[in-house]
């Protein structure tokens, strides 16, 4: 069998896991395509879905909770 | 690390391990099921049960969403997989889950055009960089993956993203879960609810547990405090006599769920009337197809799949981890002809797999004091 893709997996828990939740920034918005340029804790940036949140939860600087590349929840000023 | 470290604080920890001794009563064993797969990765992780009484018994759930994937549905997608011109993609833990003959990755290194990919948009975009190409995307999980391939179906319709079409294993988490109620082999007295996809559906769903089984719920967080906090939750509910949905995890999950992912959700799915589950066999109105509306990116439709049901490897037990009747190390192949590296079953696959995540954290002989 061929190794695991080494990239895909960081430690002992797969960032490609399909039901993880990853908090993550706002960093910039693609309003037209429905998109938002976001960065994880490790500061690594993502292209999310933000149709599912509501305007005013998907400005530059909110954090929110995302789920295979969309945006499920905005999260609170504690939310881990 | 902010947002973070306030909920690993291990003082706060003992403290709520203590607040949990405090309730447990003296003689009574206490099984708690937590549901998803998340927290059975990070009660191992952390090492949650070492700071609770050996009477406070988690059981693992079948949340995990790899996990539960049969072996006819893997293979259904292998045959998929390798048609002639098209490109499969899927989440990482799927290319290593065995069929009954292979996985994806064994697949790819067969020569099927096999790719890992994180979000089903990225599966999109492959599509549109490859229209000479069909492109198929595996679609699984529970209530928190399933809004997001329907989002991207929905782009795939609006934009006419021709080659673009998805398989889908969709599953909903209250069916499993009222089967697992009604089981005989089991008796369990409280539930650590799945805060991600409550985070989707709300906590209503859940109601049905405490009305119709007298079971306490407490919708969960992922951090290790969360969790001893949703266990002490459920030992005062039980000492007060007390039986109810609580949120933990409110500082994520509102009460009513998303419900503009609800809305997307009900425009794309509709309930299948019986879907496979690994070890839990056929359950009623459990699985996700896709509305007539979006039958044209049904990769199913368009180009058929097998559809054979795979009986599991007679080894393998993991139906019976997946209902919480045995341990991961009770299995006769857990950590001998069964691992991470070659896994048997779905279990030692996935990360949040009870299997993977015992062999990966907790092999340790552990004495916990009896209250």
């Amino acid at each position: 069998m061929s190794a695991f893709p080494a990239y895909a997996c960081s430690g002992t828990h797969c960032i490609t896991c399909s039901d993880e939740g990853v908090p993550m920034t706002i960093v910039s918005m693609d309003e037209q395509r429905g998109l938002a340029l976001c960065a994880d804790a490790g500061g690594q940036r993502h292209t999310v879905e933000i149709a599912l949140l509501a305007d005013a939860a998907t400005v530059v600087g909110s954090r929110v909770l995302v789920h295979a590349g969309v945006a499920i929840a905005a999260l609170g000023a504690l939310a881990a | 690390m902010r947002y973070v470290d306030e909920f690993r604080d291990a003082a706060l920890g003992r403290a709520l391990g203590a607040e949990i001794l405090s309730l447990v009563e003296p003689g009574r064993h206490y099984k708690v099921m937590e549901v998803c797969g998340g927290h059975t990765h990070a009660i191992y992780k952390y090492g949650v049960d070492d700071l609770l009484p050996a009477n406070v018994e988690l059981v693992h759930g079948p949340g995990c969403p790899v996990c539960v994937i049969p072996m006819g549905r893997v293979d259904d997608g292998i045959a998929l997989a390798k048609q002639p011109d098209v490109i499969f993609t899927c989440f990482g833990d799927m290319m290593r889950v065995p069929g009954s003959a292979g996985s994806l990755l064994e697949a790819k290194a067969d020569g099927a055009d096999v790719r890992m990919v994180y979000s089903p948009l990225d599966a999109l975009r492959i599509a549109k960089q490859n229209p000479d190409r069909e492109v198929v995307f595996f679609a699984i999980g529970f209530e928190t993956t399933a809004p997001s391939t329907a989002l991207t179906l929905k782009r795939a319709k609006t934009e006419r993203v021709a080659n673009f079409s998805c398989i889908c294993s969709h599953v909903t988490i209250v069916p499993p879960l009222r089967a697992l109620l009604e089981s005989p082999d089991l008796r369990l007295d409280g539930f650590i609810g799945p805060g991600h996809v409550a985070t989707v559906v709300g906590a209503r769903p859940f109601e049905f547990i405490p009305a119709d089984y007298g079971k306490p719920v407490v919708i969960a967080g992922f951090e290790p405090l969360d969790i001893l906090q949703s266990i002490a939750m459920i030992l005062r509910q039980l000492q007060e006599d007390r039986c109810e949905v609580e949120n933990q995890y409110k500082r994520v999950v509102p009460d009513e769920g998303n419900l503009r992912a609800l809305e997307v959700l009900a425009e794309v799915f509709e309930l299948r009337p019986h879907f496979e589950w690994r070890g839990l066999g056929f359950i009623s109105h459990s699985g996700l197809k896709l509305t007539p509306a979006y039958a044209e990116l049904d990769a199913e439709v368009r180009f058929g799949v097998p559809g054979v049901r795979v009986a599991d490897p007679k080894a393998c037990q993991c139906g019976e981890v997946l209902k919480g009747v045995i341990k991961p190390w009770e299995c006769k192949v857990f950590g001998t002809a069964c691992t991470p590296e070659r896994p048997i079953g779905t279990c030692m696959v996935s990360s949040e797999g009870a299997c993977a995540a015992y062999y990966n954290f907790g092999r340790f002989a552990r004495e916990r004091e009896v209250v």
